[in-house]
């Protein structure tokens, strides 16, 4: 792949030894790992970091109109479908996993650089956070994303600060108690889910910059391009509730902001 | 002309357009209300009947023998309307939105009469439930609640 038209923003040869490890590729974590892989990630043969993505479940005709698959898909594993997608479009292999993370799954292959947690359920997120990322040294940052029919949140912090973990913590509900669709399951449509996959990807990238990147890049300067520790958008109409954890929120309407 | 709003406990926040220089005695006849001694407040400071009125003013009218000065709860649902209902000092959540009318309750509760939303309240980003006790605020006379549907999809 030629990444020249990216470069004033992600330069992939930066990218080194920094991994990706995403727990799920359903709506969100299909099109997040598709992001990530044209963004450069998994591209081991020019040297740049692992994408890693686990996933047990299968693809069903109904996965077609919200997630990343084809129709030649339905009945395959998600990770390998989405293996051979990113190789035919990008040309390289990612690294996937056919399974569910439970207590058995390598440590390893959980904490990278960045991890996203993109499960169905509230409960199987702050398991896996427990196990696996609360004393992940190497992890910089978790990114956990939730989705509804227009409503989407995306949280990304480091696990290892204490203040950002127990406001990410705060933020956690039952499953119970989260809104789903008449049919029990959650609702979800393409525009809304493509939105919040672009959000949780550019999570990845400005912390990259930050961190890591070598160009003299605006995203550096966070007066004028804060770190969200979370974003709440409504997509219909446009709403926005922006958030560093311990600072007061912001919400935007439109063009127009206001602190609340 | 001016557009004068009358925050009152219990009722539906309402919106009277009046002559130019009218007052607070003005209002309150145009509410069909009685003025009452240390009720009406306007920016937390309690005003006379003979008050002259500003265009956009905010009337609150408590209860003077209680001496609790009531305030305006604007509860901002993302990606819906706004709704903005009068609160006093200790009021929940609860029992701030049980003003609602039927037909604004049903955006708020479903039919199990579990609550919908989430709430964060002005200045706070963590998220509350709703019998958290609202405070009147020290420089104003309103407050905003965030309302967020609690997704949980992927």
């Amino acid at each position: 792949m030629d990444y020249l038209r990216q470069l004033n923003l992600l330069d992939p040869r930066q990218i080194g030894k920094k991994s990706i490890t995403l727990v799920g590729c359903g709506a969100t974590g299909s099109y997040v790992a598709l992001a990530l892989a044209q963004l450069g990630w998994g591209d081991l043969a020019r040297g740049q970091g692992k994408l890693i993505v686990f996933d047990g479940d299968k693809v069903e005709d109904h996965n077609l109109c919200n997630q990343a698959f084809e129709i030649s898909h339905v009945g395959k594993p998600k990770v390998e479908a989405l293996k051979e997608i990113i190789l035919r479009k990008c040309g390289f292999n990612i690294e996937t996993y056919n399974e569910m993370v439970d207590e058995n799954t390598d440590k390893k292959l959980i904490q990278s650089n960045y991890v996203f947690l993109l499960t169905d359920t509230m409960k199987s997120r702050r398991e896996i956070f427990d196990k696996f990322l609360q004393y992940s040294f190497k992890t910089d940052l978790v990114i956990e994303t939730r989705m509804g029919l227009r409503d989407g949140r995306v949280y990304a912090f480091n696990p290892n600060s204490l203040d950002q973990k127990e406001e990410w913590m705060n933020t956690l509900y039952s499953d119970e108690d989260a809104e789903t669709s008449r049919c029990g399951a959650s609702a979800s449509i393409i525009t809304t889910v493509m939105y919040l996959a672009a959000v949780a990807s550019q999570r990845v990238v400005q912390h990259f910059n930050r961190e890591y990147g070598q160009n003299e890049m605006e995203e550096k300067k966070d007066e004028e391009f804060p770190m969200w520790n979370e974003v709440q958008f409504s997509l219909y109409p446009e709403n926005y509730y922006l958030r560093i954890f311990g600072q007061e929120p912001i919400i935007a309407q439109g063009m127009q902001t206001a602190t609340v | 002309m001016i557009t004068v709003k009358l925050v009152e406990l219990g009722s539906a926040i309402q919106e009277y357009c009046l002559e130019d220089s009218s007052c607070v005695g003005d209002l309150l006849d145009a509410a069909g209300k009685t003025f009452v001694q240390g009720s009406v407040t306007r920016n937390n400071t309690a005003i006379n009947k003979g008050a002259t009125l500003y265009n956009n003013d905010r009337i609150f009218l408590g209860r003077a023998t209680k001496g609790n000065v009531p305030f305006e709860v604007n509860f901002m649902r993302l990606g819906s309307s706004s709704v903005n209902l009068p609160a006093e000092d200790g009021y929940t959540i609860k029992r701030t939105l049980e003003q609602l009318g039927a037909e604004d309750r049903n955006k708020f509760y479903r039919p199990d009469g579990s609550v919908v939303y989430e709430f964060r309240v002005s200045g706070s980003g963590r998220p509350v439930d709703e019998n958290y006790v609202l405070r009147h605020p020290i420089d104003s006379d309103s407050i905003r609640v965030i309302c967020a549907e609690r997704v949980k999809g992927n």
